[in-house]
């Protein structure tokens, strides 16, 4: 553990979480940029390219970063906090939307985790985050979100986040669950991906469910979200009014109700 | 914490420990995410955590090796011991090579099955991915192909159309324009220019008809399936009949070469084609642009072919050749406005050296002059 950067942290809120960092003398910690709410005077801040895990990898290098950053949909760059003042400082970085914030650590979990794209929140500097397809072309092409997801690697903390509630789950060898492909934040990769084909046009159409399911196998950890954002996206593109959806909360009323809301 | 230890550790100095890796352990009583311990192989079975108190014997018997993991390419040996699930997941190489080197006899078919089926998966994978990527370049392929061998893909298409329905496409295409056409056909120059084409095109597979329209441009053109029209301007321009003879011959090849026909299909093509690449099937500027650069450049070799084949029709209706040639020459040389029949059938010095060589090279033939006073058949035409 000689050159991950061991941080304390507390998380705060219930549903609307941010956690805050205490980073030592000389500390560090990465997070993906646009991602900071607050920190304390002596924390210098630098936008680096990459996750800032990796000393020196040339040009080339650096290209294939990009490109695995762009295709896991996240910002080119990550800033680094660094505390160059002489005693502990705080930085805190929030939650994008409700849901919760999920502490790893690493080397407790094997050094690996496999996560959501796009649910890395910021790790204590060393952590590299990388690129984890799945090898599998039926995940490719019907495991939606879960395709291309991203690895942490390293031993010190990742702040991954879920949406809505979370659910920690760890299953023995050989246990399996099936989940919906949206729903899942991050698994140990010991932990089998695979896409199961539910097979009824009718609850497909009729359900609400996809026509696929992930499948999850133990051993292993695996972290889920009750609340993907995509499905919370959805909810409020149906009801925006530029849509056609309406605003009002079921008045009998109606129109009538806004006016006496005074909403217009 | 003493698990940061990877793989097989065959360098550690401990000797007992020479012949052991390490793999993630799940079990009951064990931390949930799994505990990185070290195995030690031995003659009947495993030995988790050799030489310590909690030493703990596995026989091969009860194993049972599959692949898993995140990957799909992690071994996993699976056991059940008093009703618990037990399970060892190897994920680096070093220790997946090390159980494969020292692969027990009892172990080795269901090694051997995990390789099997790796590989397997490997191959699946890749065929996969080469089969998406085509479907996926498909479209840039059939571009490709189209460019490199339009000439050919267009001929091949043109074969599929028999006459019958080249003429009736023509058919429709005239019915079409004909209302943006004066068409003159009651005088003494639609009879003449019926006579001297139908002259031209005796024994063809085509049936041609002969329109003169009233339009003081300098033009003529051919229609798929053996329409051909002369504008009013075009028979005053000519000194002689033998001049227009030229000028018809070379357009009754068009029609006879298919040219307006694979031109046609050359411009469909060139749109679909680019619909498919680009996904845009309203026809995007892009499309526009690219399929007026293909019939461009689709003209010029054409012409030259209509050129000397339409030589070719001259000798046999033994018409004087030198009108052809002094015709496209006199057009060239005339300034002002820019003549039509250029734009469209550019007269350049190749085109005319190619025409003069071909008559030098095959020698003159006889010739009987058409019997028609041009001068008095352009008086009967409409004044401009």
């Amino acid at each position: 553990m000689a050159q991950m950067h061991e941080i304390d942290y507390q998380i705060f809120g219930s549903e609307m979480q941010y956690v805050e960092i205490e980073l030592d003398p000389q500390e560090a910690a990465v997070a993906e940029a646009g991602g900071m709410m607050y920190m304390d005077d002596g924390i210098a801040m630098e936008t680096v390219f990459g996750d800032g895990s990796q000393q020196k990898s040339g040009f080339l290098g650096s290209l294939m970063g990009m490109g695995k950053r762009l295709l896991t949909g996240e910002s080119l760059f990550m800033t680094i906090f660094l505390n160059q003042g002489s005693s502990k400082r705080k930085v805190a970085f929030a939650a994008p939307y409700p849901g919760k914030i999920v502490p790893l650590h690493l080397s407790e979990l094997g050094g690996q985790i496999i996560c959501q794209k796009d649910s890395f929140l910021c790790a204590a500097k060393g952590v590299s985050v990388g690129i984890a397809f799945q090898k599998k072309l039926g995940v490719g092409l019907f495991g939606g979100e879960g395709f291309i997801m991203q690895k942490l690697e390293g031993d010190g903390y990742a702040f991954v986040h879920a949406g809505g509630t979370l659910m920690e789950r760890t299953l023995a060898p050989g246990e399996t669950i099936r989940v919906d492909t949206g729903c899942l934040v991050a698994l140990q990769p010991s932990v089998s991906y695979d896409i199961e084909y539910v097979g009824k046009i009718k609850s497909a159409l009729f359900g609400g469910e996809g026509l696929f399911f992930a499948t999850l196998r133990g051993p292993g950890k695996v972290w889920l979200q009750s609340l993907p954002l995509s499905r919370l996206a959805n909810r409020i593109y149906a009801a925006m009014p530029a849509t056609g959806g309406s605003r009002e909360e079921g008045s009998l009323l109606g129109g009538l109700g806004n006016i006496l809301d005074g909403d217009r | 914490m003493g698990t940061d230890d990877r793989g097989a550790s065959s360098s550690s100095p401990d000797e007992s420990l020479a012949e052991s890796f390490t793999a993630l352990c799940f079990g009951p009583g064990l931390r949930p995410e799994g505990q990185r311990i070290a195995v030690r192989l031995d003659e009947e079975g495993l030995r988790l955590w050799p030489a310590e108190a909690r030493e703990q014997r596995v026989s091969y018997q009860m194993l049972q090796v599959s692949a898993g993991g995140f990957d799909h390419e992690q071994m996993i040996l699976a056991w059940s011991l008093d009703g618990g699930q037990w399970s060892l997941t190897l994920s680096d190489k070093p220790a997946k090579d090390f159980l494969l080197a020292h692969a027990p006899p009892a172990l080795e078919p269901q090694l051997a099955h995990w390789k099997k089926k790796i590989r397997g998966g490997r191959h699946r994978m890749r065929l996969g991915w080469t089969v998406l990527a085509l479907f996926l370049l498909a479209p840039f392929l059939l571009l490709a192909v189209f460019l490199w061998q339009t000439d050919r893909i267009v001929d091949w298409a043109a074969n599929r159309i028999s006459v019958q329905d080249e003429q009736k496409l023509g058919e429709l295409i005239f019915e079409q324009t004909k209302p943006s056409l004066k068409l003159i056909t009651e005088d003494e120059a639609p009879r003449v220019i019926e006579q001297i084409g139908g002259k031209l095109t005796a024994g063809t597979a085509y049936t041609f008809k002969w329109h003169v329209a009233d339009d003081p441009a300098i033009n003529a053109f051919a229609i798929p399936g053996g329409h051909v029209v002369v504008f009013t301007g075009l028979i005053k321009a000519a000194d002689s009949p033998e001049e227009i003879a030229g000028v018809l011959a070379h357009e009754a090849e068009h029609v006879l070469q298919r040219h307006s026909l694979k031109a046609m299909i050359h411009n469909l093509g060139w749109r679909a084609a680019i619909a498919v690449a680009t996904g845009d099937w309203t026809g995007g500027l892009a499309g526009e642009f690219a399929a007026q650069m293909g019939i461009l450049k689709f003209g010029r070799d054409k012409e030259s072919e209509a050129d000397l084949k339409g030589l070719e029709l001259l000798r046999k209706a033994q018409i004087d050749p030198d009108g052809m040639v002094s015709f496209f020459d006199k057009l060239a040389k005339r300034g002002g406005a820019p003549i039509a029949l250029l734009s469209t059938h550019p007269a350049s010095a190749d085109r005319m050296e190619a025409l003069r060589a071909a008559i030098a090279k095959n020698g003159s033939w006889q010739s009987q002059p058409l019997p028609y006073d041009w001068a008095r058949i352009k008086t009967t035409l409409p004044a401009r």
